[in-house]
């Protein structure tokens, strides 16, 4: 599959989306994304991670070092109560521009 | 408002993070390269689960992972250096925008200036008088002790009281009793008067203060016959001995006596005020003497320290109890007298409190008035740029980013306004020292210390954020649609307009409040310097002289007054000269308790107090004191001649309304005492005693030949400047003995002036905030009437086009100028009227709720809104229709 080059502010949704349930490390992310997007959507770690620190720095995400199944250090990234909102107001924004674009796609 | 908070919040938010990391750079960095290794080893991991060889697998995830320098650099940018640059961008861009309309960014920060500087001026005064605790070892546990009459009144101790409740209490663990005492310092080159204090032996351990150098006094120093010692202030050390170790030894001539110096107090020691010399009271315990009379009322108080655990209420409780028990014991005495125990920190601060308290207040709403007219201006601006701000927000600028950046102009603003508010602050409270009387306590300690810069500090950060918040919540709210349409010009929004007339209506109504209350100190003023003093102070030379104890006795003490007064009034220019024990308005008088012969004597506790004042004959006369009934003292009343007085009309009323006080007799001191019956021969008007604002005592006058006071007063009435007079009269006593200091020379119009220091001071820095205030509210009041116009240009455009005469323009505009006032001035009325009551205790003679003073003040700030309404009402006249419909 091609991968597709995606706007900053759509990667930051995703990556908000993927941390909705449960916390996880910059690796896990990427590679959830891969998987749910059947590798459409592969993002770098050049975009990854500064994605990741400027939504720290936002206070959307919290890091905390933890312990992987294999008994490795890694950084998990949770998503705090400031980055539930952005994700919901993300999430509508981004819905309100697909139908629109989609109404004028229908139009001849 | 909410989304504003929310930008707020985030901005300062993301700067504290940004700030936050530039200091733990060196862990995110190392954090970093663990979070960088663990995805690469993922990255392996996974690519040996998928089929790779080791060494493959390891290629592939490099490769993938991309440069890893770069990744880092832009990871790092993230964080550390970008903290930096972003806030230097921030304020970069501020101080771009500032400069871009240089007049706006000079009248805020004036504006700002102003108001932060003389808040940090007062609160330096108010800090260091009533906030900061009192330069002795745990100050707050040390209390004052005094009597209470049976008025309830504060009251001097008698000694031998003193010592009952010294033997008998149980709060303190320390305890002290002072006296303030002059001494002539004789032996040296010029003899000079010293204040000093005679205390007990434990007063500076009581304090919890040590000498710099030598010892303090021990319980042997401090008995009656025991060898003389004496403890000498820092300054007198360093002005008499410069400073030399070698003082601890050497022997002082004090009023004739040898005292040794056992010991220097610290440097900047103050006990209300500073003093030159420490004595041990023992020294002075002879049994005959004063002191040791249980009846006697001499200027003694005590300090004492609250035992460890025993609370003021407690010490108080104790002390009342104290007192009832020696009231029953010495009933001829203490009858009616209790005793009480107050806070030292409060006496001390006592006389200034109520008007520190009012400046305070005032320059608080200074501030306020200030915010409000630096946050109309930034409104004013924010409207004028709101074309750009929606261009820019159409660009795709991001919302949060304009509202940060004009808070970052804002906080800009204010941290120049606070910078120069400080500048400012130092200047005035320079300024306010030079003009405050002497006499208040702990004057020296007033500076701009760490709390001080604090205090502006956190003043500073209040008002960006308060004259920050209007705009940037107006920025906020910008409709993109509509601010686009209307090109710039802000017309919709009732809201935004109603907040910057309601802002400027308080602020009206704040100056007005300002202005009442100055007016009405202005008007106490004016009342006190009517006040007739009861003689005629012009060209008046006063100055005091100690004779030693022991010298001058008999009849050579009368020699010595007339040789004096003579000499006195020989001297060319001289026109006059009397002596007297007590001069008025100085206050230092000797009270008295009196009975009179044909009323039975009052109990003790109510027995009547006056001024006993020796003066000689012709002092009625020098200092222009008008007779009413009777006679003066003449060169017939001789010591051994019968014995006579003078009173005042108040104790003529007070002791016999109605009668004639002449040939009436009076006798100072108790029921039993010994003095003589003396026979009233005269009645003489009322004198200012204690000063124009306090009553008239009762005064009785006694010829200097029938008492002879050891220290006394001369006045000299002079032709022109009696201050230029100094030199020859101080040479004259001198002539007559070389060793006696002539001291406190002044002239009565600096005694009058001094009474009045403090008042003048409050009622100067009143009225230039009330000043400052008032042109504010008008600068306010031009600024928005100004942009009103400005933004009505169409409107009246059209009116003049169809007809309106310029006069009607001018009266539309006036109309909304003076309806704001108008509103202003109502609730500032209103407002006075609830507050002013809270300086009653310093006005004189008029009431906090006067109306003439209200409704003066009310018409003088119409007045001047109208006058700052005018230019704008003018220019509204002059749009010319065609150019105001064209331009849109």
């Amino acid at each position: 599959m091609t991968k597709v080059d995606i706007l900053q502010g759509t990667l930051d949704m995703l990556v908000l989306k993927t941390l909705s349930n449960d916390p996880m490390h910059g690796f896990a992310i990427a590679l959830r994304i891969r998987q749910i997007t059947d590798e459409v959507i592969q993002i770098g770690e050049g975009s990854l991670y500064p994605a990741l620190y400027r939504m720290e720095m936002k206070g959307w995400i919290k890091a905390e070092w933890g312990v992987t199944e294999n008994n490795r250090r890694a950084k998990y990234y949770k998503l705090t109560r400031t980055g539930r909102k952005q994700l919901e107001g993300e999430v509508s924004t981004y819905n309100r521009l697909t139908e629109a674009i989609a109404k004028v796609l229908q139009t001849a | 408002m909410n989304r504003l908070l929310q930008y707020l919040f985030q901005f300062l938010w993301r700067l504290w993070r940004r700030l936050l990391s530039l200091a733990r750079r060196e862990r995110y960095e190392r954090e970093m390269e663990e979070e960088m290794g663990f995805h690469l080893e993922m990255q392996i991991e996974q690519n040996l689960a998928s089929g790779m060889a080791a060494e493959e697998a390891r290629y592939a995830a490099q490769r993938q992972f991309g440069n890893q320098a770069w990744l880092k650099e832009v990871s790092r940018e993230m964080w550390s250096l970008n903290s930096i640059e972003a806030l230097i961008q921030y304020l970069r861009y501020g101080a771009r925008m500032l400069m871009k309309a240089p007049n706006y960014t000079l009248i805020a920060v004036l504006t700002l200036a102003l108001g932060i500087g003389a808040n940090t001026a007062i609160f330096s005064v108010v800090n260091a008088l009533l906030l900061r605790p009192l330069p002795y070892h745990e100050a707050e546990r040390l209390v004052m002790l005094a009597e209470k009459s049976h008025e309830g009144r504060r009251s001097f101790i008698a000694y031998p009281n003193f010592e009952d409740w010294r033997a008998r209490a149980q709060s303190f663990i320390e305890m002290a009793s002072i006296r303030t005492q002059r001494f002539n310092l004789t032996g040296v080159d010029k003899p000079v008067e010293l204040r000093g204090r005679t205390v007990n032996w434990n007063f500076f351990q009581a304090l919890g203060v040590h000498p710099q150098l030598g010892r303090s006094f021990t319980a042997a120093d401090d008995r009656y016959g025991a060898a003389r010692t004496a403890l000498v202030s820092n300054g007198l050390w360093k002005e008499r001995f410069g400073g030399d170790a070698s003082v601890i030894g050497r022997k002082l001539l004090l009023d004739g006596e040898l005292y040794e110096v056992i010991g220097v107090a610290p440097p900047g020691f103050e006990y209300f005020r500073a003093d030159d010399v420490y004595v041990p009271i023992g020294l002075f315990l002879c049994p005959e003497c004063g002191l040791t009379d249980r009846g006697s009322s001499l200027a003694l108080y005590a300090v004492a320290r609250l035992k460890p655990g025993v609370t003021l209420e407690q010490a108080n409780g104790e002390m009342a109890n104290l007192g009832a028990q020696l009231a029953q014991e010495y009933p001829a005495t203490n009858s009616g007298k209790s005793a009480m125990a107050i806070r030292l920190q409060e006496v001390m601060s006592e006389e200034v409190r109520q008007s520190l308290w009012v400046l305070l207040g005032a320059v608080g709403f200074i501030l306020l008035i200030a915010c409000v007219n630096v946050a109309n201006l930034s409104l004013v601006r924010a409207a004028d740029r709101r074309k750009e701000i929606a261009v820019r927000l159409a660009l795709g600028a991001g919302r949060g980013r304009i509202v940060r950046q004009l808070l970052s102009e804002s906080l800009l603003l204010a941290g120049l306004g606070g910078v120069a508010g400080l500048l400012a602050g130092r200047w005035m409270l320079a300024g306010l020292l030079a003009l405050a009387p002497e006499n208040i306590p702990n004057l020296g300690r007033v500076g701009l210390n760490q709390t001080v810069l604090l205090f502006t500090f956190g003043v500073t950060m209040l008002t960006s954020v308060l004259s920050g918040l209007a705009p940037a919540w107006q920025a906020a709210h910008t409709e993109l649609q509509t601010a686009l349409k209307e090109g710039g010009r802000a017309t919709g929004g009732a809201a935004r307009a109603g907040l910057r007339q309601t802002l400027l209506v308080v602020e009206v109504g704040l100056a007005l409040v300002l202005l009442v209350g100055a007016g009405l100190l202005a008007r106490s003023m004016y009342n006190l310097l009517r006040v007739d003093p009861g003689f005629n102070p012009d060209n008046l030379l006063t100055l005091r002289l100690n004779l030693p104890p022991g010298s001058y006795t008999g009849l050579r003490r009368q020699v010595f007054y007339d040789e004096c007064l003579a000499r006195a009034a020989a001297l060319p220019g001289v026109r006059a000269a009397a002596l007297t024990y007590s001069l008025p308005i100085d206050g230092s008088n000797w009270n008295t308790w009196f009975i009179v012969a044909d009323k039975p004597a009052p109990p003790r506790a109510e027995l009547p107090n006056n001024a006993y004042i020796p003066a000689s004959a012709n002092y009625f006369e020098t200092m222009g004191i008008r007779l009413a009934q009777g006679r003066l003292f003449t060169s017939a009343d001789r010591a051994e001649s019968a014995p006579v007085a003078i009173v005042n009309e108040t104790l003529a009323r007070r002791l016999w309304p109605g009668e004639n006080p002449l040939g009436k007799r009076i006798k100072q001191g108790l029921p039993e005492s010994l003095m003589p019956w003396r026979e009233v021969v005269g009645v003489v008007n009322d004198v200012k005693l204690n000063g124009v604002e306090r009553g008239t005592p009762l005064e009785t006058y006694v010829p200097i030949t029938q008492e002879s006071p050891r220290s006394f007063s001369l006045a000299a009435r002079t032709a022109g400047d009696p201050s230029a007079f100094t030199a020859a009269v101080e040479r004259a006593i001198h002539s007559l003995d070389k060793n006696l200091p002539v001291s406190q020379v002044r002239t009565m119009d600096q005694l009058l002036s001094n009474a009045l220091a403090q008042r003048r001071l409050s009622l100067v820095l009143l009225v230039s905030f009330a000043a400052l205030a008032l042109l504010l509210a008008a600068v306010g009041i031009y600024g928005v009437l100004a942009y009103s116009v400005r933004q009505r240009t169409q409107e009246l455009g059209i009116r003049i086009a169809l007809g309106a005469s310029g006069g009607a323009v001018l009266r539309l505009i006036l109309a909304q100028g003076l309806k704001l006032a108008l509103a202003g001035v109502a609730i500032g009325l209103v407002a006075a009227f609830a507050l002013t009551r809270l300086m009653k205790s310093l006005l004189f003679d008029v009431r906090p709720t006067d109306a003439l003073t209200f409704g003066v003040i009310a018409v003088v700030l119409l007045c001047v809104a109208l006058a700052a309404c005018w230019i704008p009402a003018r220019r509204a006249t002059k749009v010319d229709p065609l150019i105001a419909l064209r331009s849109e």
